[in-house]
């Protein structure tokens, strides 16, 4: 236990030094490079670069509209972030986040329309199944990769696909409007859905949440024991197993855990934000989710990177919509970051920059 | 060390500089596809519009048919319409806000979906007009809110007299995207008016999981034509050019939704029974600048609806029968009864 | 009619796998050289594009797979570049190339069809529809000819793994890079090799969804086939044979699932549509432990 002690402390001050120092600003600098290329592209495009950008940030930060979406967003980034770094951490690359985000909505809306008692407890019931559907959800691959050593990239994936079919068979099915024309599933009443917090601000309540979660994560993962055999389980696995770390249980408890917490933001989003599961009713969250793992590299930088990603989210939606450049400048600038992060991060700069700063 | 140092320096600047180069190519062959609205006098009506499709010039035919009415407003009426495209539902509200408090005279909504941000937006903005052109059945809470709602039974009427009318083998296919209820509205009055041109008629309704993938629409209208279909009606998304390419490799006949489709499958094109939307958009333009906008919803039935040119497709003699019935149905004089068969969702 | 049924099954069958076995057998040859190619879906997504366009342009269905071939190449020298030289997280950046790739195949096909019609490219046609009997002949001109060039394929690259000494060193750089780099083998030219063929046959399977399928472009049109090619890797451990069945299991689900609906038992069409993913999970659950490459996935530096 000592050595564990000794070992964790320098981890954390390695990680405090070089995580916090470099990678941060690593994915700051990738960002700056991607929203110059955007502005590079749109002067190219005719539109002034000024406008563009001045309508990305107004977008995303200007109007109590524009705000509550922002912070919306962050909530359901921030947690899908965290779904794929802490199974990361084990090694676990959970690719499945939005199929557990949606069946996670799916069994929120299922509890809220269904139920009726005091507002407090139906909310927690809600949530609660949604953390239980997104548990469920990543049962399936956890299972095939301890007992099959199925790759979970694969698997979650095609759970991936299985849920999201799983949703529209409910939306148009068991759990439909029948007042809508669309496939969706009838409002979640007023009195279930979440307050914002303070009340009336329209700053959603989730967003504290979701905030307490990365704290909680943070602690979790560089000042607990469990943080530490999550490193070593995900680290050198044979290592681990030689030092009498239960490796399968550690796995275990972090992809149930980032699982729990992508079922969460469905049930966060769908109570806070868009009140309804429907077709199209989401955004790629869970996918997101993974870049901003990444970039984050821990949960207090997923918090931020988060925040930064939820800005770019809601406010090139809306520099489109106003400017009318093409929607596909999205996309790519939804992975333009990423590459050119992880392009700088493995250059020979970056590495000889660090070793400097340690 | 440092040899490799330097060459892994050098991929990495090289790798950023030709992403660069590639978004500045990419946008330098924009600026000369770039569309400029004619230049007017007076100050412009602003509309801002919002699709949750990309390309909605070139999707399927109710984007189209909407796309359509976008041009009647900025070249009839020199408006200055904003198209929002492959806008997620989840983002509707914020982007509908945005036109809003960006000082737009009007906001259109052209997609039921949107439903609940025109819903949530338009009380919080009652000085800016809010449109859904879309099926609507009650406005909300709101003093400048109007809808221009299709009746899509009505619509699935003309669709089944066109179809039982040109079919030969007696099988009609129907091809849904999303098993919604404004599609089961939609193929029950197909069903009806099929059965009533043709009482021994077989109609057959699949549903393909989604708007968009090309090639799952292409194997159910494959799987509708090896069924006996010679006559297809796809009510989807981007996805509905499988189904004409399913026709021709088939030899079936497809008739086109909303907006005339001719263009994109000149071989299979039957006819297109038409969604005249530049009608809706043009009623809306000429009562906003007479100052006769009010609240209210326009219930758009058969006579909004009509045939495209028919370009030889079938025997004149057919195609006369058709235009008859056509004609008789806006006139209200078919008997068709109204059934909802609720069980197609379920097959 | 029975007869009939099931030469339509079959094609339908084929046709749905022949994709899913060129991208199958791009991600199996990157991950026997040690690298996960999750950039499937964005060299498939852009090789379909240039096949469309390439054939819409010149007239001819073939240089459609020209064109989607020197893509795949293209596609292959940048993954290499990020994931081999730099070295990269193979799965981060597989992820993030297919959404810059999504994005610029949109943009392209936006720029390119603005004011024009939709693109209708010439089509690999099979020679004629199924007969109505289920007999060799039939079946051969009932497909296109990619989807020959896809058999021919799965039996070649077995052949090159495990028929012949290169294969032999191929296979050795997927089981330990540090070994074959002790044995005198060039790592970063052999797995940059391997994303490029990988590239090449995943643009070549955006060229089957297109030319051999539906012969037109839309946004996003791979739909995630990329990565159910990936899962039938898996599904078929890494050996060429299994997973061209692993991509006709797919293909019969994915068929299956509409015959289902047509049929008519009264359930929502979407517990159908789950039938070829939860059917490749079951599959993967019964086959038992199967173990991959051991370095696949593993960035290797020198050092």
């Amino acid at each position: 236990m000592r050595w564990s002690l000794a070992l964790k402390k320098a981890t954390v001050n390695k990680m405090l030094r070089a995580g916090w120092s470099s990678s941060a600003t690593l994915a700051v600098a990738s960002v700056v490079l991607s929203l110059a290329a955007l502005c590079l592209c749109s002067y190219f495009a005719g539109a002034s670069p000024l406008k563009v950008m001045l309508s990305l940030f107004e977008g995303a930060l200007q109007g109590r509209y524009a705000l509550t979406t922002t912070l919306s967003e962050w909530v359901a980034m921030t947690l899908s972030g965290l779904a794929v770094l802490i199974p990361y951490r084990a090694g676990f690359f959970n690719v499945g986040g939005q199929g557990q985000l949606e069946v996670g909505a799916v069994a929120a809306a299922a509890v809220t329309l269904s139920l009726t008692a005091p507002r407090p407890l139906v909310i927690l019931l809600a949530l609660l199944a949604a953390v239980a559907a997104g548990v469920l959800a990543v049962s399936v691959p956890l299972v095939l990769r301890l007992r099959r050593g199925a790759s979970e990239v694969t698997t979650t994936i095609m759970m991936n696909f299985a849920c999201i079919q799983f949703m529209y068979a409910m939306v148009t099915g068991p759990l439909k409007d029948p007042k809508s024309w669309y496939g969706t599933t009838p409002p979640v009443p007023a009195a279930y859905q979440l307050p914002s917090f303070p009340p009336g601000s329209g700053v959603p309540a989730g967003m504290w949440v979701a905030a307490l979660i990365a704290l909680a994560a943070w602690w979790l993962m560089n000042s607990t024991v469990f943080g530490l055999y999550l490193r070593a389980v995900g680290g050198n696995r044979t290592a681990a197993v030689a030092a009498g770390i239960p490796v399968d249980r550690v796995l275990t408890g972090s992809v149930l855990m980032g699982a729990a917490l992508a079922g969460l933001a469905g049930g966060l989003e769908l109570l806070g934000y868009t009140f309804r599961v429907a077709e199209g009713w989401s955004k790629s969250w869970g996918m997101v989710g993974i870049p901003i793992a990444l970039l984050g590299g821990n949960p207090l930088g997923v918090l931020a990177v988060g925040l930064l990603f939820a800005i770019l989210e809601t406010g090139s939606r809306s520099m489109q919509a106003l400017t009318g450049v093409p929607a596909a400048l999205i996309y790519l600038f939804q992975g333009l970051p990423v590459i050119i992060y992880l392009g700088l991060r493995a250059s020979a700069w970056y590495s000889r920059w660090t070793q400097a700063a340690r | 060390m440092s040899k490799r140092s330097a060459a892994r320096r050098v991929l990495a600047g090289l790798l950023v500089l030709s992403l660069l180069g590639l978004l500045a190519g990419c946008g330098g062959a924009a600026k000369e596809q770039k569309q400029q609205p004619p230049a007017q006098e007076k100050p412009k009506v602003k509309a801002g519009i919002m699709f949750s499709i990309v390309n909605p010039a070139r999707a399927g035919g109710w984007d189209r048919a909407d796309w359509a009415g976008i041009e009647a407003l900025r070249n009839e009426y020199g408006w200055e319409v904003t198209v929002g495209e492959g806008v997620p539902y989840a983002q509707t509200a914020a982007t509908a806000a945005g036109y809003a408090e960006k000082g737009y005279d009007l906001v259109i909504f052209p997609d039921a979906g949107q439903t609940e941000a025109f819903r949530e937006v338009a009380p919080k903005y009652p000085k800016t007009w809010f449109v859904m052109m879309s099926m609507c059945d009650n406005l909300p809470n709101s003093p400048r809110v109007a809808a221009w709602s299709p009746d899509l039974y009505a619509y699935g009427e003309m669709v089944g007299l066109v179809a039982a009318k040109a079919t030969k083998s007696g099988t009609i296919g129907l091809i849904g995207g999303v098993p919604v209820p404004a599609l089961v509205t939609l193929f029950s009055g197909a069903i009806e008016a099929a059965k009533f041109v043709r009482p021994d008629v077989k109609v057959l309704t699949y549903f393909v999981g989604d708007w968009v993938d090309v090639a799952k629409h292409r194997e159910l209208a494959a799987l509708q034509i090896q069924q006996g279909a010679d006559v297809i009606f796809p009510e989807t998304g981007p996805g509905t050019l499988g189904c004409y390419e399913a026709a021709q490799a088939g030899g079936a006949k497809i008739v086109g939704f909303a907006w005339d489709m001719y263009e994109d499958a000149p071989k299979v094109m039957l006819t297109s029974v038409i969604i005249n939307k530049p009608r809706m958009y043009k009623d809306l333009a000429e009562q906003f600048m007479s100052g006769k906008l009010e609240k209210k919803i326009v219930n758009c039935g058969a006579e909004y609806f009509g045939l495209s040119d028919f370009r030889g497709s079938l025997p004149e003699q057919t195609v006369k029968e058709i235009q008859d019935l056509v004609a008789k149905l806006q006139k209200g004089e078919l008997p068709i009864p109204v059934v909802i068969h609720e069980e197609i969702m379920k097959k | 009619m029975e007869g009939q049924w099931w030469a339509d099954f079959v094609s339908a069958v084929l046709r749905a796998a022949t994709p899913l076995v060129f991208c199958a057998l791009g991600v199996l040859v990157c991950e026997r050289a040690g690298i996960l190619n999750i950039g499937v879906e964005g060299s498939m997504l852009a090789g379909a594009l240039a096949a469309v366009l390439a054939a819409v342009s010149s007239g001819n269905p073939w240089m459609g797979v020209v064109a989607a071939l020197g893509v795949g190449v293209a596609a292959g020298l940048v993954l290499a570049l990020l994931t081999v030289y730099l070295p990269a997280d193979q799965v981060a950046t597989g992820i993030a190339f297919n959404l810059v790739c999504l994005g610029v195949t949109s943009f392209v096909y936006k720029l390119l069809v603005l004011g024009g019609v939709q693109l209708m490219a010439p089509a690999l046609r099979a020679a004629h529809g199924p007969g109505g009997r289920v007999s060799p002949v039939a079946l051969a001109a009932a497909v296109t000819p990619l989807t020959w060039i896809a058999l021919l394929f799965v039996l070649l690259t077995w052949m090159f793994l495990f028929r012949t000494g290169p294969g032999l060193l191929w296979r050795s750089v997927g089981e330990s890079a540090r070994a074959a780099h002790a044995a005198g083998l060039n790592v970063f030219r052999v797995r940059s090799v391997a994303l490029v063929a990988g590239s090449l046959l995943s643009a070549l399977g955006g060229a089957a969804l297109t030319l051999g399928w539906v012969p037109t472009f839309t946004d996003n049109m791979t739909m995630g086939r990329g990565f159910i090619a990936l899962a039938a890797v898996y599904f078929g451990r890494w050996h060429p044979g299994l997973a061209l069945l692993a991509c006709l299991l797919f293909g019969a689900g994915e068929a299956l699932a509409f015959r289902a609906q047509a049929l008519g038992a009264g359930f929502n069409p979407y517990y159908y549509l789950m039938l070829p993913y939860v059917l490749t999970l079951v599959a993967v659950a019964a086959m038992g432990r199967a173990v991959g490459p051991r370095d696949a996935g593993k960035p290797y530096a020198r050092g």
